[in-house]
């Protein structure tokens, strides 16, 4: 399935969601979100089959096509490189969340860089500098307070 | 009214409001020579900063990290071929660019650099004689007027803006709908929360803004890996040259105030943007050229032209955005979520009750864009060392500052994890291309829009789009929707006639 199917998919049964949520309202809170919701889903089943017109409109075509598209578009990152990227953003928000900010900032930035190939002294110094900005930046300077972080939460 | 105009010039002058600008100033740059950074970017990772500043310190820092990011974008477009800035300094390359590698990069650094701060500078100035000439005409706007005026600016971003309308369209409604996510502003019912407590005042400006453009962005940056300039590129630009790029510019004086005119003119329309600008300020130097065959070989007419056009639309951009609260640029959303961030609405109501602090943003303008390429012409070959930063290096720094500006505003852990949702759907609509600057300026005006419509139903009833200014504006609205599915039939019509 192409990926603005599956969009366009998780849309819709979100905007049904919606819907089904606003009839239990009374009229006046149900009636501004109405009046936008049925139109965007109409709007979106409109995407949707022009999407499946174009896609068998375009699919004889596609085989001349597909190397000069390609060729012009430039390399496409792989799968791997995406899944990659999501892992570390999860990763990150579970440090956070566990560890707290001024532990998660400098290790996600030293773990990220060193293992993206950056030799030690740059990782460290960058993890460093990191966790100076965090610290120095904005819990003293501007007077934020920061996350502490589960872990310490429970056992410090 | 003068004297909010004297106390809103004056402002600027206060040491806070300087450092602060010159900090942006700094930012803006940085950012601007960043091409996987604009400054819209720049703007969505700050905002959450700005939280708990004065008002006036909050907006003067932002715009000035705005203004400037489109000057850093045209040092990286003269000296690498890249446009720092997305498409707004794709214009400069044109010409910028063969410029340095006849070896004149100094000249038309100097071109571009004086260009943008003297554009700026008339942006600036145009904006400050149009606010007395818009202020009462939008004094006779009240709530059913300014329902519509709201709608049609959702709608002109929409069908203005790049792509496909009926995405745009999409986005601009789903944006609507995500914002009556929370309370209901008076009956205090909670809508689509879900049971989440944390969503009973509504999703926030600063995690859509952050998940919408800054997330996103990190994300293709960590995946396409790599630096933004080739290693190994080596960059003169000698002070003479520079000097004489600046005296161009006064050479063609009369080029130059054509197209400042022209960027801030077409900052004025709302969703139109950048890239109009500056390409239709390109193609008027090229057309009254008495050299039109050395366009796109180095001339210096071509670099000038759309610096010139770039940043003075700046001025003309922020009249509807904080005259009518219809922003004149996806950036300029941005700034929209912004002032409300620090608790001003823009809009008809903005220049009768903050006329004075209309005026500090622009003198801001005016001061950041001055300040700015004198900063440029000081430090330009040095600056652009920024761009030869490995991906690796700059993509964790800035999800660090994401994450802490996500958190900071309400203390809250799930900011920072409604930012990485709401990313998902940013990124999604980055990579299928459906406008996101629709959808969060559909975002942000809904809740102007329930309350316009909500006031209108209890004080005029149904018949509330009776009056002149309501109907003008809804003819506005259907023709603006309409235009765009009638163009193609016209064109098949006239096809079918000359067959």
């Amino acid at each position: 399935m192409r990926p603005q199917t599956i969009f366009l998919m998780a849309v819709f049964v979100f905007l049904a969601l919606l819907i089904a949520i606003a009839l239990g309202y009374r009229q006046e809170v149900r009636l501004f979100p109405l009046m936008f919701i049925i139109p965007a889903m109409v709007l979106l089943v409109v995407e949707y089959w022009r999407e499946v017109f174009k896609k068998r409109k375009t699919s004889l075509d596609k085989a001349e096509a597909a190397p000069k598209v390609a060729a012009a578009a430039g390399p496409k990152p792989s799968q791997r490189r995406y899944v990659a990227v999501v892992a570390w953003m999860v990763s990150f928000l579970v440090m956070i969340y566990l560890l707290g900010y001024l532990v998660s900032v400098p290790l996600f930035v030293f773990l990220y860089t060193k293992l993206h190939g950056e030799r030690w002294l740059v990782a460290i110094a960058l993890s460093l500098g990191a966790l100076a900005v965090t610290h120095f930046g904005f819990v003293i300077g501007l007077e934020r307070m920061l996350h502490e972080g589960l872990l310490f939460r429970l056992f410090w | 009214m003068l004297e909010d105009i004297i106390q809103g010039l004056l402002v600027i002058f206060q040491p806070q409001i300087l450092l602060f600008m010159l900090l942006g100033v700094v930012i803006g740059l940085t950012v601007g020579l960043i091409p996987a950074i604009s400054g819209l970017v720049g703007i969505a990772i700050l905002v959450p900063f700005t939280w708990g500043m004065r008002p006036e310190l909050a907006l003067a820092f932002l715009l000035a990290v705005h203004a400037i990011a489109y000057t850093g974008g045209s040092i990286t477009a003269i000296l690498f071929n890249i446009p720092g800035d997305g498409a707004s300094s794709a214009a400069t390359l044109m010409d910028g660019f063969p410029m340095s590698q006849q070896g004149k990069a100094g000249r038309a650094l100097g071109n571009a650099l004086m260009s943008s701060a003297m554009g700026g500078v008339v942006g600036g100035i145009i904006l400050a004689l149009l606010i007395p000439v818009v202020r009462p005409v939008v004094l006779a706007f009240q709530s059913p007027e300014n329902f519509f005026i709201v709608l049609v600016g959702i709608t002109f971003i929409v069908v203005l803006g790049r792509g496909s309308m009926l995405k745009g369209l999409f986005a601009g409604c789903l944006g609507i709908v995500i914002s009556t996510i929370g309370y209901h502003i008076a009956f205090a019912i909670p809508r689509f929360t879900f049971g989440a407590t944390d969503l009973f005042n509504g999703i926030g400006i600063v995690p859509m803004c952050l998940g919408l453009f800054a997330i996103p962005e990190v994300i293709n940056l960590m995946v396409r890996g790599g630096t933004i300039a080739q290693a190994g590129m080596t960059v003169t630009a000698p002070r003479a040259d520079l000097i004489q790029g600046i005296k161009d510019v006064f050479h063609h004086w009369w080029l130059f105030l054509r197209c400042s005119t022209i960027g801030a003119v077409v900052g004025i329309v709302p969703g139109v943007g950048a890239p109009v600008a500056v390409w239709v300020a390109y193609g008027h130097a090229k057309q009254t050229s008495k050299h039109p065959e050395r366009f796109g070989y180095g001339s210096e007419e071509g670099v000038i032209a759309p610096e010139s056009a770039n940043n003075a639309k700046e001025g003309g951009s922020l009249l509807p955005t904080l005259a009518l609260g219809i922003p004149g640029s996806a950036a300029m959303a941005v700034m929209l979520g912004a002032l409300m961030i620090v608790g001003i609405t823009p809009g008809p109501t903005f220049l009768k009750e903050h006329l004075d602090l209309a005026f500090t943003l622009v003198g801001t303008l005016i001061f950041a864009n001055i300040v700015g390429a004198g900063i440029c012409m000081l430090f330009a070959t040095n600056l652009v060392k920024v761009t030869i930063v490995r991906s690796q290096v700059l993509a964790p720094l800035i999800l660090f500052v994401i994450a802490i500006g996500a958190f900071s505003i309400r203390n809250n852990l799930f900011d920072v994890f409604l930012s990485f949702g709401l990313a998902i759907l940013g990124w999604a609509m980055r990579e299928l291309d459906y406008p996101r600057p629709a959808l969060f300026l559909g975002f942000i005006l809904g809740g102007l829009l329930e309350r316009y419509l909500f006031l209108s139903l209890r004080v005029y009833g149904w018949t509330f789009f009776n009056t002149p200014i309501s109907w003008i504006l809804i003819a506005i609205f259907v023709l603006s929707l309409s235009s765009e599915g009638i163009k193609p039939l016209f064109r098949k019509v006239r096809r079918k006639g000359t067959t």
